[in-house]
């Protein structure tokens, strides 16, 4: 009876545990701590979907995505672009392998991100807070909340 | 004196000993940390450059799909087919000029030769035999072979062999990332499904609004990339506006004009719409041509569809309907085109991987003679679709 108890107890603290949401962490969009240019939410939006391509002092925009399975994309997805990452993943391949991306993002993990945007001052990408907080040489644009 | 001196001398090393033993233990450190330090330089540069040379290298990447039909069509047998294998070959050539092509293996091609079997003699009458195609199977075709000069963001230049900028189908094209395997009847039909020539695109910005343009000039249809047969050639154009509408909105509308070989002049015009509300695309296309021979009717053809896809996680559900009629002028009747109502079904395994499930309820257009009635019937389609490569 007292094991059976204690299976249920154990059962029911899974369940529990499955049930809370994932502490999702706020993400911080980053450029190079030289570039001062500043891109509005809305403009970040339009330069993920390739509709802007360059920076306003004319240069080419280097942006970053990160895989598709991690949480901050996800995140950047559903607030930025109003898709889930997968989608947004799949189209920004499929303009990739269409021809008709005009400025491909480069799929990276966090740390080259990070370091992408800490060595090229027209990299634009983003990161977990945290993350971002922890890196010498990127500024944060804007963060994201969960 | 000798015991007082022994332990002076005692304590300075016990004091001593240690700071000596610990400054040379932080030169050690100071030294560590400057081969740490250019080791990190090194592996940084290491990274740089093979970055660097990586831009340099041609990408080859691609696509396959795979199918098995089943259908109720009178004399079908369920069947696989191996529809596509494409190959891409890309490369930044310089900082503002790009390489793209695709060369498509369709139906899993074979071609064998038979030899000895033509003989033909050169300018100084020397006879050379050649070998002539014995079997053929599938076909190889390169569908697309281009060169990119991005100029600025309003204004690209491209030559070479394209897709036609037309609508939406025509320019989101590929196995993977679309809903089904059969395209909308009128795909490729009303617009021709490539272009040989120049082309020029970009995008103009009005605050929120974008304007993305494509306009081309090129041999037109009925020609090989050899040259044209005839001295008009085709023109084109596709315009499309972006609006802050929902997640996304693309309106737009695309033309063109061309001169056949048999100098029958062709005019396509459509209007093309998608809109993207978080998980739900609606997308449809409307797009007729007029072919005028140079004595005779005219042929009138119509095409439209209206496609709704929701997705859900890894899952997409969807519907077409979907519209053709070959020719309307003169109230003929197509026996194999006519209403094509299609449910979807999509499992996206991976970004790259989607397995498709779609049923087809076909209806051709009905013959007012009976005999010649066709019948309506249905068929589906399961299939595979990767995208091999980033």
């Amino acid at each position: 009876m007292h094991q059976y108890t204690s299976t249920r107890s154990a059962f029911f603290v899974l369940l529990l545990l499955l049930a809370l949401p994932v502490a999702a962490e706020s993400v911080a969009i980053i450029v190079n701590s030289d570039n001062m240019q500043d891109l509005s939410i809305e403009e970040i939006k339009y330069v993920y979907n390739e509709n802007v391509i360059t920076w306003p002092s004319g240069k080419r925009i280097e942006r970053y995505d990160l895989p598709p399975m991690d949480a901050a994309r996800e995140t950047f997805s559903r607030k930025i672009l109003g898709l889930s990452a997968r989608v947004a993943a799949r189209e920004e391949q499929g303009r990739q392998v269409n021809n008709s991306a005009r400025n491909p993002s480069r799929e990276k993990r966090a740390p080259l991100v990070a370091a992408a945007v800490v060595r090229n001052p027209n990299a634009l990408g983003y990161v977990t807070l945290p993350y971002a907080e922890s890196i010498h040489g990127i500024r944060i644009m804007h963060v994201i909340k969960e | 004196m000798s015991i007082m001196r022994r332990i002076l001398i005692g304590g300075i090393m016990t004091t001593l000993l240690p700071a000596t033993a610990l400054a040379l233990t932080k030169q050690e450190a100071e030294e560590k940390i400057q081969n740490m330090e250019q080791e990190i330089m090194f592996s940084k540069e290491q990274f740089y450059d093979i970055e660097t040379e990586m831009n340099r290298f041609m990408r080859i990447s691609g696509y396959m799909d795979m199918e098995y039909h089943a259908s109720e069509s009178k004399g079908s047998v369920p069947q696989f087919r191996l529809h596509h294998f494409s190959l891409f070959f890309n490369k930044n050539i310089a900082e503002k000029w790009r390489f793209f092509s695709e060369i498509e293996y369709q139906d899993g091609p074979r071609y064998t030769s038979k030899e000895e079997d033509v003989t033909v003699n050169d300018t100084d009458r020397n006879a050379h035999t050649y070998a002539t195609l014995k079997d053929a199977e599938g076909g190889i075709f390169a569908e697309a072979f281009n060169i990119t000069y991005q100029y600025k963001p309003a204004l690209d230049l491209r030559f070479g062999r394209e897709f036609t900028p037309a609508g939406l189908w025509n320019v989101d094209h590929y196995p993977p990332y679309l809903a089904t395997q059969q395209a909308p009847q009128h795909i490729r039909i009303i617009f021709p499904r490539t272009t040989d020539g120049l082309s020029a695109f970009g995008t103009q910005r009005f605050t929120n609004t974008f304007l993305n343009y494509h306009v081309y000039i090129g041999n037109g249809e009925g020609n090989s990339g050899a040259g044209d047969g005839n001295a008009s050639k085709s023109l084109g154009a596709r315009f499309a506006i972006t609006l802050p509408a929902f997640t996304q909105t693309e309106l737009g509308l695309s033309y063109y004009h061309d001169t056949h070989n048999d100098s029958r002049r062709k005019d396509a015009q459509g209007i093309h719409g998608r809109v993207k509300a978080a998980d739900f695309t609606i997308q449809s296309e409307i797009a007729s041509a007029t072919i005028t021979p140079t004595s005779g009717a005219k042929t009138e053809e119509l095409g439209y569809y209206l496609q709704a896809i929701y997705d859900w996680g890894a899952w997409g559900f969807g519907y077409r309907y979907d519209f053709y009629d070959d020719n309307t002028a003169n109230g003929a009747k197509s026996d194999i085109y006519g209403v094509d109502n299609a449910v979807i079904l999509n499992y996206h395994a991976a970004k790259n991987t989607v397995f498709k499930l779609e049923y087809h309820m076909e209806s051709p257009e009905q013959t007012k003679n009976a005999a010649d009635e066709k019948t309506a019937y249905s068929h589906a389609i399961a299939s595979i679709a990767v995208h091999l490569g980033e």
